[in-house]
């Protein structure tokens, strides 16, 4: 299946990552608008997915929030998606000529890759319903327990440097930055998974949707 | 050493390893290059196989044998090769195929997008290449790159250290870019300049994708081309590949009028994929091929063909700018940066660097220049030093093809700097002068032309790579030289044909309204064959009369490029707005440029120092305090920073052309820790830090305690700066804290990221938590006043 990469940048969350949630000011708005029109411009988003019986990445599989997660799948689907380095090369050029529509260029960025990861996975969510299948929600490396060490073993298992151009540094941080991985759980009944909620979420504290009562997924 | 490849029959190269060895059950996520080690007899197998195939060449399994994938597989890079190249020496036996050294990406994104240094990447490709000769490899294929400074730092590693031959070859998406954004006539262009042997595409894309940027290549070089497609396009949900051996042979047909000569398979394909490119082009002959030269400098993503007046900024360049001076002193490497934006954004197509300046390194600051634009901007740059050592600085770390400036006609001059051209590939400005100087007549500087021209050539650098400066004479000290060099510039451009080049700004120096001598000099000199002006491109002007130019003499079709500049252009609105914001207003809306001419007129009649403390702080703090209660959002905070900083450097300015003390509250050591990536928290910080009147020392982003330690010590600070964003690299700034503390450094730390606390903070013995920018200013006010 050729995979839609297109993505959506949803003002009201860029607008929330800069502080300014729900605001009436119209030059932050026109600033938050200005910056998901960069990124729309700018980013080459690229994907790839697998789909494997969950035995193949129980080396992967650590903590007990995946495992959870996972519970009632016999396979898995692996997805990878970036928005390319022009993304981070716009911002890094951006901070010299206007650190404040660099800033909501960064944000910008965020919500972007968050969309394209979404859109992917309905695609493949539709894709499996059609043939009997229910996919879980998302789960990446870094939610709940599930630590982001495995990223680089889970790159090379996607061979994604040389299929999406994305890799790993040292210390598990993908680049190009603006990037996420993710497992969904396939079974042949109705699953939810169990995401991992905000227990051992490491911005626990600082979250403005926790302080709302909302959670992130 | 033989021919890489033939000139009187096609070289056939072999197919896929990988899938070889997933056929032959390799466990996935198992490095496959431990399998020359622990199951040799499977990979001596599958290289018998492509010899008998029909291989002139084989690769040994060696793809992903550096040390980075090796680490903790228990064998070193040395062994692992050693087998490797043993197994695939064993197949070959008793047939006259050749053994490659496969070398494939080290698996980490480089600098500057990533964290992997160029330096690192040279070291980690230089222990592979030793490696291979030593297991007797008998030729180096470099292959799958995406990134053209990582192929870079792979062609110098082997050329450097070994005598092998060198076979390059990256992997390119379907609009003719790889990942990285890299062209194919980039690689072209570096490959050939860096004496590849042989210059390749492979992988991504089957035979019929792979064929116009085949084309594309084979039209950029004079270097023998090879192709390894994949077998077809795979699917994306079980990596299957779609084309059978026979359609692969019948796709790569065409490739014959192109003029290459070798063929193979990459991903999916196998010695049945081989064995019919073998039969088909095994006895057939390469076509000649020819190729207009053409002068071209790139970076990886724009290849600047110089077919048109071409106009080189010359604003990096410190003399006579005393702003340019410190901030070389102080190593303020976000100046240059700035210069690169704003020359490029003005129509610049190429930049001049150059950072000569007596009591600093200049080779140094050379390499951090090169390095620091090229994360900023995508034009090629010309590195101007008359340093040999500058010059090799400068081009090793220097991605893509550049221009050096410069050489001239004196002998020991040529003797120097030649050789580092022709190393580095780098095209070169000769300047007509020698021992004696400048000679005043044209056919004078026409025959020291010559010399450098033909100096060049018999040192390997093609004829149109040289570019020859006739060198401009101020027309107020030597009126009469004026048209001794415009008629220089016509003799070289038409008798020796090569491209020239010159320094325009210098004419009107000593006469008034230098801008309108600059443009007509301009026009005239272009009129006389000039093709690179080096020019100030800031200048509306002088851009406005190139522009005009080239619609005048029909180099620019139908005017579309001067139409698309200047159409519903409206003239230039008057300065001096009657009703221009007070820089107090400018500040707190945010408005740069009226915060700028705001601060300029009101320096006329107040002191900088006076200007900083009774205006633009207090403008500041008004701001902070808004943003502190929650009625201005970060953005705003920042467009108000940004028209302090353009408030701030009208200042500086002013302070350093008066010669009197900085405006310097103190410096600060500000860093994103060792492991962590995310830096626009701290490059907030800094920008509102600096607008406050403190020296910020930004050290970038993963930084390793050491060099932390280092700047504090050597600068002296009271208070340094850490910030890291994510969970796991909170450790990195505990022990950088650690580090600072067992320096027995008097300095405070301060800290910030979004998972931290004030709680973890302090637990890791930093003296404050910073919860945002605003809140970083009240502690260097606390700590340095």
């Amino acid at each position: 299946m050729k995979l839609n990469l297109s993505f959506e940048v949803d003002l009201e969350e860029v607008l929330r990552m800069l502080g300014a949630q729900g605001t009436k000011d119209q030059a932050i708005r026109d600033l938050a608008r200005q910056a998901a029109e960069c990124v729309q411009k700018a980013a080459v988003p690229r994907a790839t997915y697998q789909r494997m019986p969950c035995e193949r990445l129980r080396p992967l599989l650590l903590g007990r929030d995946i495992e959870m997660h996972l519970q009632g799948c016999s396979e898995l689907v692996a997805i990878a998606c970036t928005l390319g380095r022009e993304t981070d090369c716009l911002i890094q050029r951006m901070e010299f000529q206007n650190m404040a529509l660099a800033v909501a260029v960064d944000a910008a960025a965020s919500v972007g890759v968050e969309s394209l990861v979404q859109n992917l996975e309905q695609q493949l969510r539709d894709q499996l319903e059609a043939q009997g299948l229910f996919l879980t929600g998302r789960f990446s490396p870094g939610y709940g327990d599930y630590p982001i060490r495995v990223q680089n073993d889970l790159l090379a298992l996607l061979d994604t440097p040389r299929r999406i151009g994305l890799m790993a540094t040292e210390t598990h941080l993908l680049t190009p930055r603006k990037s996420i991985t993710a497992l969904c759980g396939v079974a042949s009944h109705p699953v939810t998974g169990r995401l991992a909620g905000c227990e051992h979420c490491a911005l626990r504290e600082k979250c403005t949707k926790r302080k709302e009562g909302k959670t992130c997924v | 050493m033989s021919e890489v490849f033939k000139k009187d029959r096609y070289t056939i190269l072999d197919g896929a390893m990988g899938t070889m060895l997933q056929k032959s059950g390799l466990e996935l996520g198992r490095q496959p290059d431990v399998l020359g080690i622990e199951q040799p007899e499977i990979v001596e197998r599958i290289g018998r196989m492509y010899v008998e195939s029909g291989s002139d060449w084989i690769c040994a399994n060696t793809f992903g044998a550096n040390r980075k994938k090796l680490s903790g597989c228990g064998y070193t890079v040395e062994q692992v090769i050693a087998a490797s190249v043993g197994c695939a020496k064993s197949a070959c036996r008793g047939s006259e195929c050749r053994v490659l050294l496969d070398v494939g990406p080290i698996g980490e994104l480089l600098e500057p997008v990533g964290t992997l240094g160029f330096e690192e990447a040279y070291d980690i490709f230089r222990q592979e290449m030793v490696a291979g000769e030593q297991a007797g490899a008998q030729g180096i294929l470099i292959e799958t790159m995406t990134d053209l400074y990582e192929v870079k730092a792979a062609i110098l590693a082997a050329k450097e250290n070994t005598s092998l031959p060198v076979l390059v070859s990256m992997s390119f998406e379907e609009r003719g870019r790889t990942f990285t954004g890299c062209t194919v006539e980039s690689l072209a262009l570096v490959a050939q300049g860096l004496g590849a042997d042989a210059v390749g595409i492979n992988c991504s894309l089957g035979p019929r994708e792979i064929f116009p940027l085949a084309k594309r290549l084979c039209s950029s070089t004079t270097l023998p081309v090879f192709i390894k497609p994949n077998a077809g396009l795979p699917d994306p949900a079980t990596g299957a590949y779609d084309i059978s051996p026979r359609q692969f042979c019948d796709e790569m047909a065409c490739y014959e009028a192109l003029g290459i000569s070798a063929v193979g398979g990459c991903c999916g394909t196998t010695p049945d994929y081989i064995q019919h490119l073998a039969e088909y082009f095994g006895q057939k002959c390469p076509k000649q091929r020819e190729v207009t030269a053409r002068s071209c400098v790139c970076t990886p993503t724009e290849l600047v063909e110089i077919d048109r007046v071409t106009v080189i900024g010359e604003r990096i360049n410190p003399t006579g700018k005393k702003r340019f001076q410190a901030a070389l002193r102080e190593g303020d490497l976000d100046y240059i940066a700035e210069q690169a934006i704003e020359q490029a954004n003005a129509g610049a197509r190429i930049l001049d660097v150059n950072v000569g300046l007596p009591g600093i390194d200049e080779a140094e600051m050379m390499r951090r220049a090169v390095k620091t634009i090229q994360s900023v901007t995508d034009l090629p740059l010309q590195l101007d030093s008359t340093r040999a050592d500058v010059l090799e600085a400068g081009l090793r770390v220097y991605n893509g093809k550049a221009i050096v400036n410069s050489v001239n006609a004196e002998e020991a001059v040529l003797e120097a700097i030649l050789p580092v051209c022709k190393k580095y590939g780098a095209a070169v400005v000769g300047l007509t002068l020698d021992e004696h100087g400048i000679p005043e007549r044209a056919e004078e500087r026409f025959a020291l032309a010559k010399r450098i021209v033909e100096a060049a050539c018999s040192a390997g650098i093609p004829r149109e790579d040289v570019f020859i400066d006739c060198l401009t004479l101020t027309a107020s000290a030597q009126q009469q030289a004026v048209r001794e060099t415009l008629r220089a510039v016509q003799m070289v451009k038409e008798r020796l044909g090569v491209k020239t080049v010159l320094g325009v700004s210098n004419i009107s120096f000593g006469l008034p309204c230098r801008e309108q001598v600059n443009t007509s000099f301009l026009t005239l000199a272009l009129a006389h064959g000039l093709d690179m002006p080096i020019l100030n491109p800031n200048s509306q002007a002088m851009m406005a009369a190139v522009a005009s130019f080239e619609v005048l003499y029909n180099l620019d079709p139908e005017s579309t490029r001067y139409i698309a500049q200047y159409a519903g252009k409206a003239p230039q609105p008057a300065a001096g707005d009657a009703r221009a914001p007070e820089l107090y207003d400018a500040i707190v809306q945010g408005l740069r440029s009226q915060a700028a001419h705001a601060a300029r007129e009101k320096l006329k009649s107040m002191p900088p120092q006076e200007l900083v403390n009774q205006i633009l702080i207090p403008a500041l703090d008004s701001v902070g305090e808004r943003f502190e209660k929650g009625t201005l959002f970060l953005p705003q905070l920042l467009q108000s920073a940004g028209a302090a900083q353009a408030a701030f450097d009208e200042v500086k300015e002013k302070i350093i052309s008066e010669g009197t003390k900085g405006a310097s509250k103190g410096k600060i050591v500000i860093a994103t820790v060792k492991g962590d990536i995310h830096d626009i928290g701290k490059n907030i910080v800094k920008v509102i830090l600096e607008n406050y009147g403190y020296e910020m020392i930004d050290l970038g982003r993963d930084v390793p305690p050491e060099r932390v330690v280092e700047a504090a010590r050597s600068n002296n600070v009271r208070l340094v700066g850490l910030s890291a964003l994510m969970t796991t690299t909170l450790p990195s700034m505990a022990q950088t804290i650690e580090a600072l503390h067992q320096a027995g450094l008097a300095c405070k730390i301060m800290v910030g990221g979004a998972v931290l606390t004030p709680e973890y903070a302090e637990s890791i013995g930093a003296d404050f938590y910073a919860r945002d920018a605003k809140q970083s200013v009240d502690i260097a006010r606390k700590v340095l006043g």
